[in-house]
Protein backbone atom coordinates (compact mmCIF):
# COMPACT_ATOMS: atom_id res chain seq x y z
CA UNK A 1 0.00 0.00 0.00
CA UNK A 2 1.51 3.43 -0.99
CA UNK A 3 -0.15 6.83 0.72
CA UNK A 4 1.92 9.57 0.13
CA UNK A 5 3.35 11.88 2.92
CA UNK A 6 2.14 15.23 3.31
CA UNK A 7 4.91 17.26 4.88
CA UNK A 8 2.50 19.47 7.41
CA UNK A 9 2.03 17.77 11.20
CA UNK A 10 -0.02 19.46 13.38
CA UNK A 11 -0.28 18.51 17.26
CA UNK A 12 -3.41 18.73 18.84
CA UNK A 13 -3.64 17.81 22.64
CA UNK A 14 -1.92 14.38 23.07
CA UNK A 15 -2.97 13.09 19.86
CA UNK A 16 -0.42 13.93 16.85
CA UNK A 17 -2.53 13.94 13.20
CA UNK A 18 0.04 14.02 9.77
CA UNK A 19 -0.76 12.86 6.66
CA UNK A 20 0.84 9.48 6.10
CA UNK A 21 3.07 8.94 3.30
CA UNK A 22 5.02 6.74 1.42
CA UNK A 23 6.42 3.68 3.18
CA UNK A 24 8.85 1.62 1.60
CA UNK A 25 9.27 -0.70 5.24
CA UNK A 26 6.45 -1.49 7.51
CA UNK A 27 9.04 0.14 10.42
CA UNK A 28 10.70 3.26 9.42
CA UNK A 29 11.47 6.47 10.55
CA UNK A 30 9.15 9.11 9.38
CA UNK A 31 10.98 12.10 9.18
CA UNK A 32 8.44 15.06 9.32
CA UNK A 33 10.37 17.69 7.23
CA UNK A 34 8.38 21.12 9.42
CA UNK A 35 8.14 20.00 13.08
CA UNK A 36 11.92 18.64 12.40
CA UNK A 37 10.80 15.51 14.64
CA UNK A 38 11.79 11.45 14.38
CA UNK A 39 9.52 9.13 15.23
CA UNK A 40 9.97 5.42 14.97
CA UNK A 41 7.34 4.09 13.23
CA UNK A 42 5.40 0.77 14.39
CA UNK A 43 3.93 -1.53 12.53
CA UNK A 44 0.71 0.63 11.96
CA UNK A 45 -2.49 -0.79 9.89
CA UNK A 46 -4.33 1.82 8.01
CA UNK A 47 -8.33 1.42 8.91
CA UNK A 48 -9.90 1.91 5.34
CA UNK A 49 -9.31 1.83 1.74
CA UNK A 50 -6.63 4.85 0.76
CA UNK A 51 -8.14 6.40 -2.29
CA UNK A 52 -6.57 7.40 -5.71
CA UNK A 53 -5.16 10.72 -4.33
CA UNK A 54 -3.67 8.26 -1.92
CA UNK A 55 -3.90 10.37 1.13
CA UNK A 56 -5.03 9.12 4.64
CA UNK A 57 -5.28 10.63 7.56
CA UNK A 58 -2.96 7.90 10.73
CA UNK A 59 -3.02 8.96 14.11
CA UNK A 60 -1.18 7.76 17.05
CA UNK A 61 -0.66 8.66 20.61
CA UNK A 62 2.29 9.29 22.48
CA UNK A 63 0.76 6.38 24.89
CA UNK A 64 1.43 4.04 21.95
CA UNK A 65 4.38 5.41 21.34
CA UNK A 66 6.07 4.46 24.87
CA UNK A 67 3.83 0.89 23.93
CA UNK A 68 6.73 1.11 20.80
CA UNK A 69 10.02 2.26 23.01
CA UNK A 70 9.12 -0.49 26.03
CA UNK A 71 8.82 -3.43 23.71
CA UNK A 72 11.83 -4.43 24.32
CA UNK A 73 12.50 -4.35 28.17
CA UNK A 74 11.89 -8.29 29.02
CA UNK A 75 14.84 -9.13 27.35
CA UNK A 76 16.63 -6.92 29.61
CA UNK A 77 19.34 -5.32 27.20
CA UNK A 78 18.45 -2.38 25.02
CA UNK A 79 17.93 -3.12 21.53
CA UNK A 80 18.44 -1.00 18.56
CA UNK A 81 14.81 -0.40 18.45
CA UNK A 82 14.82 0.87 21.81
CA UNK A 83 17.55 3.04 21.88
CA UNK A 84 16.23 4.50 18.24
CA UNK A 85 12.83 4.60 19.98
CA UNK A 86 13.75 6.81 23.36
CA UNK A 87 16.08 8.95 21.26
CA UNK A 88 13.28 9.49 19.05
CA UNK A 89 10.81 10.25 22.27
CA UNK A 90 12.87 12.44 23.42
CA UNK A 91 13.11 14.72 19.98
CA UNK A 92 9.13 14.03 19.73
CA UNK A 93 8.76 15.25 23.56
CA UNK A 94 10.58 18.76 22.36
CA UNK A 95 8.85 18.68 19.35
CA UNK A 96 5.48 18.32 20.70
CA UNK A 97 6.53 21.39 23.49
CA UNK A 98 7.71 23.28 20.82
CA UNK A 99 3.75 23.24 18.84
CA UNK A 100 2.28 23.64 22.49
CA UNK A 101 1.54 27.01 22.54
CA UNK A 102 -0.47 26.80 18.71
CA UNK A 103 -3.77 26.95 20.00
CA UNK A 104 -3.38 29.52 22.50
CA UNK A 105 -3.77 32.90 21.78
CA UNK A 106 -0.97 35.05 21.06
CA UNK A 107 0.35 37.06 23.52
CA UNK A 108 0.54 41.14 23.05
CA UNK A 109 4.45 41.09 22.44
CA UNK A 110 4.47 38.61 19.47
CA UNK A 111 1.37 40.87 18.21
CA UNK A 112 3.53 44.12 18.64
CA UNK A 113 6.90 43.07 16.74
CA UNK A 114 4.77 41.99 13.49
CA UNK A 115 5.24 43.67 10.64
CA UNK A 116 2.64 45.41 8.80
CA UNK A 117 2.20 42.47 5.53
CA UNK A 118 2.18 39.96 8.16
CA UNK A 119 -0.62 41.49 9.85
CA UNK A 120 -2.65 42.12 6.55
CA UNK A 121 -1.41 38.85 5.35
CA UNK A 122 -3.09 37.24 8.16
CA UNK A 123 -6.07 39.14 8.27
CA UNK A 124 -9.58 38.56 7.70
CA UNK A 125 -10.29 41.52 4.95
CA UNK A 126 -7.56 39.74 2.60
CA UNK A 127 -8.06 36.27 4.19
CA UNK A 128 -12.37 36.79 3.10
CA UNK A 129 -11.09 37.48 -0.30
CA UNK A 130 -14.40 38.56 -2.47
CA UNK A 131 -16.80 40.25 0.35
CA UNK A 132 -19.63 39.91 -1.80
CA UNK A 133 -21.77 36.43 -0.06
CA UNK A 134 -19.76 36.38 2.55
CA UNK A 135 -21.05 36.17 5.85
CA UNK A 136 -20.03 37.70 9.10
CA UNK A 137 -20.54 38.74 12.33
CA UNK A 138 -21.20 42.74 13.62
CA UNK A 139 -22.14 44.63 16.62
CA UNK A 140 -24.99 47.45 16.80
CA UNK A 141 -23.70 50.54 17.81
CA UNK A 142 -26.70 53.19 17.08
CA UNK A 143 -30.65 52.94 16.40
CA UNK A 144 -31.96 55.48 15.11
CA UNK A 145 -36.32 54.49 14.97
CA UNK A 146 -35.96 51.08 13.23
CA UNK A 147 -32.52 51.55 11.40
CA UNK A 148 -29.96 49.86 12.75
CA UNK A 149 -26.25 50.81 12.22
CA UNK A 150 -23.79 47.67 12.28
CA UNK A 151 -20.46 47.66 12.17
CA UNK A 152 -18.86 44.59 11.06
CA UNK A 153 -14.98 45.40 11.58
CA UNK A 154 -14.56 47.00 7.58
CA UNK A 155 -14.32 50.35 6.93
CA UNK A 156 -17.74 51.71 6.88
CA UNK A 157 -20.74 50.24 8.83
CA UNK A 158 -23.87 49.10 7.50
CA UNK A 159 -27.35 49.97 8.35
CA UNK A 160 -30.19 47.41 8.02
CA UNK A 161 -33.80 47.59 8.92
CA UNK A 162 -34.47 46.06 12.01
CA UNK A 163 -36.54 42.81 11.37
CA UNK A 164 -40.04 42.30 12.36
CA UNK A 165 -39.46 39.08 13.99
CA UNK A 166 -37.53 39.09 17.56
CA UNK A 167 -37.72 43.12 16.75
CA UNK A 168 -37.31 43.36 20.33
CA UNK A 169 -33.81 41.58 20.40
CA UNK A 170 -32.03 44.61 17.82
CA UNK A 171 -31.04 46.56 20.95
CA UNK A 172 -27.68 48.60 20.88
CA UNK A 173 -24.70 46.18 21.92
CA UNK A 174 -26.52 43.33 19.92
CA UNK A 175 -24.20 41.25 18.01
CA UNK A 176 -25.99 40.51 14.84
CA UNK A 177 -24.91 38.23 11.91
CA UNK A 178 -24.24 39.85 8.20
CA UNK A 179 -24.24 38.25 4.38
CA UNK A 180 -22.20 41.27 2.64
CA UNK A 181 -22.89 42.62 -0.31
CA UNK A 182 -19.90 45.24 -0.53
CA UNK A 183 -17.88 46.91 1.51
CA UNK A 184 -18.78 50.10 0.30
CA UNK A 185 -21.34 51.76 -1.66
CA UNK A 186 -19.97 53.68 -4.58
CA UNK A 187 -20.19 53.79 -8.33
CA UNK A 188 -18.93 56.55 -11.10
CA UNK A 189 -22.27 58.10 -12.56
CA UNK A 190 -22.55 59.21 -15.77
CA UNK A 191 -20.40 62.69 -16.65
CA UNK A 192 -18.76 62.21 -13.63
CA UNK A 193 -14.97 61.91 -13.50
CA UNK A 194 -14.69 59.95 -9.77
CA UNK A 195 -16.94 57.59 -8.01
CA UNK A 196 -19.71 59.12 -5.72
CA UNK A 197 -19.45 57.12 -2.30
CA UNK A 198 -22.55 56.80 -0.01
CA UNK A 199 -20.24 55.97 2.74
CA UNK A 200 -21.81 52.93 4.08
CA UNK A 201 -21.61 49.21 3.48
CA UNK A 202 -24.06 47.22 2.04
CA UNK A 203 -25.29 43.82 3.86
CA UNK A 204 -28.22 42.01 4.41
CA UNK A 205 -29.40 41.37 8.37
CA UNK A 206 -29.58 37.28 8.43
CA UNK A 207 -30.22 36.50 12.50
CA UNK A 208 -29.12 37.59 16.00
CA UNK A 209 -26.20 35.69 17.61
CA UNK A 210 -26.46 37.53 20.98
CA UNK A 211 -28.25 40.52 22.67
CA UNK A 212 -28.19 42.83 25.65
CA UNK A 213 -32.22 41.96 25.78
CA UNK A 214 -31.31 38.46 26.24
CA UNK A 215 -29.44 38.36 29.06
CA UNK A 216 -31.14 41.00 31.15
CA UNK A 217 -34.40 39.24 30.37
CA UNK A 218 -32.68 36.01 32.39
CA UNK A 219 -31.28 38.13 34.67
CA UNK A 220 -34.23 39.16 35.61
CA UNK A 221 -36.04 35.81 35.90
CA UNK B 1 11.19 84.22 17.15
CA UNK B 2 11.53 79.81 17.00
CA UNK B 3 8.06 79.76 16.45
CA UNK B 4 8.86 81.86 13.08
CA UNK B 5 11.80 80.17 12.41
CA UNK B 6 9.91 76.51 12.64
CA UNK B 7 7.39 77.93 10.31
CA UNK B 8 10.27 78.91 7.97
CA UNK B 9 12.08 75.45 8.16
CA UNK B 10 8.71 73.37 7.83
CA UNK B 11 7.10 74.98 4.72
CA UNK B 12 3.54 74.33 3.84
CA UNK B 13 3.19 72.14 0.96
CA UNK B 14 1.83 74.68 -1.92
CA UNK B 15 5.48 76.35 -1.53
CA UNK B 16 7.93 73.36 -0.36
CA UNK B 17 7.77 71.96 -4.08
CA UNK B 18 9.67 74.95 -5.34
CA UNK B 19 11.10 76.77 -2.50
CA UNK B 20 12.60 73.93 -1.34
CA UNK B 21 15.63 74.18 -3.67
CA UNK B 22 16.13 77.44 -3.02
CA UNK B 23 15.96 76.55 0.85
CA UNK B 24 18.45 73.57 0.62
CA UNK B 25 21.74 74.53 -1.76
CA UNK B 26 24.53 72.31 -2.17
CA UNK B 27 26.55 74.75 0.25
CA UNK B 28 27.74 73.86 3.85
CA UNK B 29 25.55 76.65 4.98
CA UNK B 30 22.59 74.54 5.61
CA UNK B 31 22.23 70.47 5.56
CA UNK B 32 19.08 68.26 5.48
CA UNK B 33 19.75 66.93 8.77
CA UNK B 34 19.92 70.65 10.76
CA UNK B 35 16.66 71.25 9.48
CA UNK B 36 15.26 67.85 10.67
CA UNK B 37 13.20 67.93 7.53
CA UNK B 38 10.16 65.78 7.53
CA UNK B 39 9.92 62.29 5.41
CA UNK B 40 9.40 63.69 1.51
CA UNK B 41 5.22 63.80 0.89
CA UNK B 42 4.77 65.51 -1.97
CA UNK B 43 3.02 65.02 -5.46
CA UNK B 44 4.49 62.07 -7.27
CA UNK B 45 7.65 62.01 -9.14
CA UNK B 46 8.91 65.00 -6.84
CA UNK B 47 11.54 62.75 -4.77
CA UNK B 48 13.64 60.01 -5.93
CA UNK B 49 14.62 58.20 -2.89
CA UNK B 50 13.35 58.99 0.33
CA UNK B 51 16.41 59.88 2.65
CA UNK B 52 17.17 57.40 5.48
CA UNK B 53 16.21 59.17 8.40
CA UNK B 54 18.22 60.35 11.55
CA UNK B 55 17.64 57.88 14.71
CA UNK B 56 20.12 59.99 16.90
CA UNK B 57 21.42 63.35 16.16
CA UNK B 58 25.03 63.49 16.85
CA UNK B 59 26.74 66.99 16.25
CA UNK B 60 30.60 66.42 16.68
CA UNK B 61 31.61 69.61 17.14
CA UNK B 62 29.43 70.86 20.30
CA UNK B 63 31.10 69.98 23.85
CA UNK B 64 27.39 69.23 24.67
CA UNK B 65 24.72 67.08 22.90
CA UNK B 66 22.53 69.90 21.07
CA UNK B 67 19.40 68.19 21.39
CA UNK B 68 19.63 68.18 25.54
CA UNK B 69 19.37 71.86 24.98
CA UNK B 70 18.13 72.89 22.07
CA UNK B 71 14.40 70.73 21.58
CA UNK B 72 14.21 71.70 17.74
CA UNK B 73 17.31 69.72 17.32
CA UNK B 74 16.51 66.58 18.63
CA UNK B 75 15.07 64.17 16.47
CA UNK B 76 12.12 63.07 18.76
CA UNK B 77 12.27 65.46 21.73
CA UNK B 78 8.86 64.33 22.68
CA UNK B 79 9.05 60.66 22.35
CA UNK B 80 6.48 60.32 19.94
CA UNK B 81 7.18 56.66 18.11
CA UNK B 82 6.57 55.40 21.45
CA UNK B 83 2.85 56.83 21.20
CA UNK B 84 1.27 54.11 19.20
CA UNK B 85 2.45 50.74 17.50
CA UNK B 86 2.25 49.08 14.06
CA UNK B 87 -0.62 46.31 15.36
CA UNK B 88 -2.60 49.78 17.23
CA UNK B 89 -2.91 51.74 13.41
CA UNK B 90 -3.97 47.94 12.13
CA UNK B 91 -6.44 47.52 14.80
CA UNK B 92 -8.36 50.95 13.90
CA UNK B 93 -8.32 50.14 10.50
CA UNK B 94 -6.14 52.80 9.48
CA UNK B 95 -4.99 50.97 6.42
CA UNK B 96 -8.20 50.51 4.79
CA UNK B 97 -9.12 53.50 1.79
CA UNK B 98 -11.74 53.89 -0.29
CA UNK B 99 -12.15 52.20 -3.74
CA UNK B 100 -10.27 52.57 -6.60
CA UNK B 101 -12.53 54.72 -8.72
CA UNK B 102 -12.43 57.12 -6.36
CA UNK B 103 -8.48 57.17 -5.74
CA UNK B 104 -6.92 60.72 -6.37
CA UNK B 105 -3.65 60.36 -8.15
CA UNK B 106 -1.67 62.06 -5.62
CA UNK B 107 -2.05 59.80 -3.35
CA UNK B 108 -1.21 56.65 -4.92
CA UNK B 109 2.30 56.99 -3.74
CA UNK B 110 0.94 56.21 -0.23
CA UNK B 111 -0.64 53.24 -0.93
CA UNK B 112 0.50 49.54 -0.90
CA UNK B 113 -2.16 48.68 -3.47
CA UNK B 114 -5.43 47.32 -3.91
CA UNK B 115 -7.46 44.46 -2.83
CA UNK B 116 -10.17 43.68 -5.19
CA UNK B 117 -10.44 47.28 -6.09
CA UNK B 118 -10.37 48.67 -2.30
CA UNK B 119 -7.12 50.91 -1.73
CA UNK B 120 -4.91 49.24 1.47
CA UNK B 121 -2.57 52.10 2.17
CA UNK B 122 1.43 50.98 3.19
CA UNK B 123 0.97 51.72 7.01
CA UNK B 124 4.87 51.61 6.98
CA UNK B 125 4.56 54.94 5.20
CA UNK B 126 1.68 56.56 6.95
CA UNK B 127 3.61 55.57 10.89
CA UNK B 128 6.58 58.00 9.69
CA UNK B 129 4.02 60.33 8.14
CA UNK B 130 2.03 60.03 11.40
CA UNK B 131 5.00 60.67 13.68
CA UNK B 132 6.24 63.50 12.17
CA UNK B 133 2.88 65.37 12.22
CA UNK B 134 2.92 64.57 16.06
CA UNK B 135 5.95 65.84 16.69
CA UNK B 136 5.64 68.89 14.75
CA UNK B 137 2.02 68.90 16.65
CA UNK B 138 4.04 68.89 20.04
CA UNK B 139 6.27 71.19 19.12
CA UNK B 140 3.40 73.92 18.61
CA UNK B 141 2.05 73.02 21.58
CA UNK B 142 5.44 73.74 23.38
CA UNK B 143 5.85 76.69 22.30
CA UNK B 144 2.03 78.06 23.33
CA UNK B 145 0.32 77.58 19.92
CA UNK B 146 -2.93 77.92 19.28
CA UNK B 147 -4.61 74.50 17.83
CA UNK B 148 -7.18 74.06 16.01
CA UNK B 149 -9.13 70.71 15.16
CA UNK B 150 -11.12 70.18 12.50
CA UNK B 151 -13.66 67.58 11.40
CA UNK B 152 -16.59 67.38 8.68
CA UNK B 153 -17.49 63.97 9.16
CA UNK B 154 -20.60 64.27 11.27
CA UNK B 155 -20.55 60.96 13.56
CA UNK B 156 -17.31 61.97 14.51
CA UNK B 157 -17.96 66.06 15.33
CA UNK B 158 -18.63 65.54 19.02
CA UNK B 159 -15.60 62.96 19.84
CA UNK B 160 -13.63 65.60 18.14
CA UNK B 161 -14.85 68.78 19.62
CA UNK B 162 -14.55 66.75 23.16
CA UNK B 163 -10.84 65.67 22.65
CA UNK B 164 -9.92 69.34 21.37
CA UNK B 165 -11.67 70.72 24.72
CA UNK B 166 -9.98 68.03 26.96
CA UNK B 167 -6.97 69.37 26.01
CA UNK B 168 -7.21 72.70 26.44
CA UNK B 169 -7.26 73.37 22.71
CA UNK B 170 -9.76 74.74 20.07
CA UNK B 171 -12.31 73.23 17.34
CA UNK B 172 -14.09 74.60 14.26
CA UNK B 173 -16.31 71.43 13.00
CA UNK B 174 -19.17 73.21 11.46
CA UNK B 175 -19.98 74.68 7.99
CA UNK B 176 -16.68 76.61 7.24
CA UNK B 177 -17.50 80.46 6.32
CA UNK B 178 -15.31 81.82 3.13
CA UNK B 179 -13.74 84.33 4.93
CA UNK B 180 -12.64 82.91 8.79
CA UNK B 181 -8.93 83.30 7.64
CA UNK B 182 -8.68 85.19 4.92
CA UNK B 183 -11.09 88.21 6.56
CA UNK B 184 -10.76 87.63 9.93
CA UNK B 185 -10.88 90.83 11.32
CA UNK B 186 -14.43 91.56 9.48
CA UNK B 187 -15.86 88.69 10.55
CA UNK B 188 -14.59 88.98 13.94
CA UNK B 189 -15.18 92.47 14.21
CA UNK B 190 -11.24 93.13 15.32
CA UNK B 191 -7.72 92.01 14.82
CA UNK B 192 -7.79 88.44 15.68
CA UNK B 193 -5.15 86.13 16.46
CA UNK B 194 -5.39 82.51 13.88
CA UNK B 195 -4.47 79.52 14.92
CA UNK B 196 -0.47 77.99 14.82
CA UNK B 197 -1.62 74.98 13.64
CA UNK B 198 -4.55 73.00 12.04
CA UNK B 199 -5.13 69.40 12.71
CA UNK B 200 -7.75 67.81 10.47
CA UNK B 201 -9.03 64.56 10.34
CA UNK B 202 -11.34 65.37 7.58
CA UNK B 203 -9.76 66.86 4.79
CA UNK B 204 -12.89 66.70 2.38
CA UNK B 205 -15.78 69.15 3.38
CA UNK B 206 -18.64 66.55 1.40
CA UNK B 207 -17.17 63.58 -0.78
CA UNK B 208 -16.82 65.71 -3.44
CA UNK B 209 -15.11 69.19 -2.42
CA UNK B 210 -12.34 69.74 -0.32
CA UNK B 211 -12.85 72.02 3.14
CA UNK B 212 -11.98 75.45 2.56
CA UNK B 213 -9.69 75.18 5.30
CA UNK B 214 -7.11 73.49 3.91
CA UNK B 215 -6.49 76.23 0.93
CA UNK B 216 -6.99 79.16 3.60
CA UNK B 217 -4.45 78.30 5.61
CA UNK B 218 -1.97 77.90 3.29
CA UNK B 219 -3.10 81.62 2.34
CA UNK B 220 -2.52 82.07 5.30
CA UNK B 221 0.97 80.63 5.97
CA UNK B 222 -0.44 78.48 8.99
CA UNK B 223 0.78 75.05 9.03
CA UNK B 224 -1.34 71.97 8.60
CA UNK B 225 -1.55 68.08 9.62
CA UNK B 226 -4.32 66.28 8.16
CA UNK B 227 -5.63 62.97 7.65
CA UNK B 228 -5.68 62.29 3.56
CA UNK B 229 -8.08 59.26 3.04
CA UNK B 230 -7.02 57.76 -0.54
CA UNK B 231 -10.08 60.11 -2.27
CA UNK B 232 -8.46 63.27 -0.56
CA UNK B 233 -5.68 65.84 -2.15
CA UNK B 234 -2.46 65.74 -0.02
CA UNK B 235 -0.83 68.50 -1.96
CA UNK B 236 -2.00 71.63 0.08
CA UNK B 237 -1.22 69.83 3.40
CA UNK B 238 1.65 70.62 4.93
CA UNK B 239 1.93 67.20 6.86
CA UNK B 240 -0.43 64.75 5.40
CA UNK B 241 -1.14 61.43 7.15
CA UNK B 242 -1.88 59.14 4.88
CA UNK B 243 -5.48 56.90 6.71
CA UNK B 244 -8.39 55.80 7.06
CA UNK B 245 -10.38 59.02 7.88
CA UNK B 246 -13.84 57.04 7.73
CA UNK B 247 -14.20 54.36 10.48
CA UNK B 248 -14.65 55.59 14.28
CA UNK B 249 -12.03 53.71 16.10
CA UNK B 250 -9.51 55.23 13.42
CA UNK B 251 -10.95 58.98 14.26
CA UNK B 252 -10.83 57.77 17.97
CA UNK B 253 -6.98 56.59 17.64
CA UNK B 254 -6.03 59.96 16.13
CA UNK B 255 -7.78 62.11 18.47
CA UNK B 256 -6.18 60.12 21.30
CA UNK B 257 -2.90 60.25 19.53
CA UNK B 258 -2.75 63.97 19.31
CA UNK B 259 -4.49 65.17 22.54
CA UNK B 260 -1.57 62.76 23.67
CA UNK B 261 1.02 64.77 21.86
CA UNK B 262 -0.21 68.12 23.25
CA UNK B 263 -0.62 67.46 26.63
CA UNK B 264 3.19 66.54 26.10
CA UNK B 265 4.25 69.74 24.71
CA UNK B 266 2.44 71.62 27.40
CA UNK B 267 3.89 69.60 30.19
CA UNK B 268 7.42 70.36 29.24
CA UNK B 269 6.30 73.97 28.00
CA UNK B 270 5.47 74.59 32.00
CA UNK B 271 8.39 72.25 33.25
CA UNK B 272 11.02 74.17 31.40
CA UNK B 273 8.79 77.35 32.65
CA UNK B 274 8.92 76.62 36.07
CA UNK B 275 12.91 76.11 35.55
Amino acid sequence: MHWRLNRRVTIQGQTVIGKCGELKQTRQKIACSMSGCIVAGAAFRLAGRTGRSGRRALCWTASRQSEVSGGDTQTGRPTADETTATTATSTFAESFKKFEGLNQPKGDETRRSESFLTLLRNSPFIKMGDPTGKVVEGEVFHVVGDDLYIDFGGKFHCVCPRPPRRSEEYVLGARVRLRLHQLELSSLFLGAKRDLSLLEADATLLGIISSPYRSKAKQAT
Amino acid sequence: MSLYRSAVRLLPACLRVTSRRALVTSSARTKDHDLHLPTPAGPLGTWATLKPRPEKYVDTEADIDPSVTDPLRHPDYFGVRELFTMSDLFDARVHLGHREGSLNPYMAEFLLGSRLGHCVFDLERTAQLLRDALNFTAHIAYRGGIIMFVCRSPQHVHMVERTAMECGEFSHCRHWPPGVFTDSTALFGGVTRLPDLLVLLNTLDTVLEQHGAVKHAAKMLIPTVGVVDSNCDPRLVTYPVPGNDDSTTAVRLYCKLFSEAIRRGKAEREKSAVV
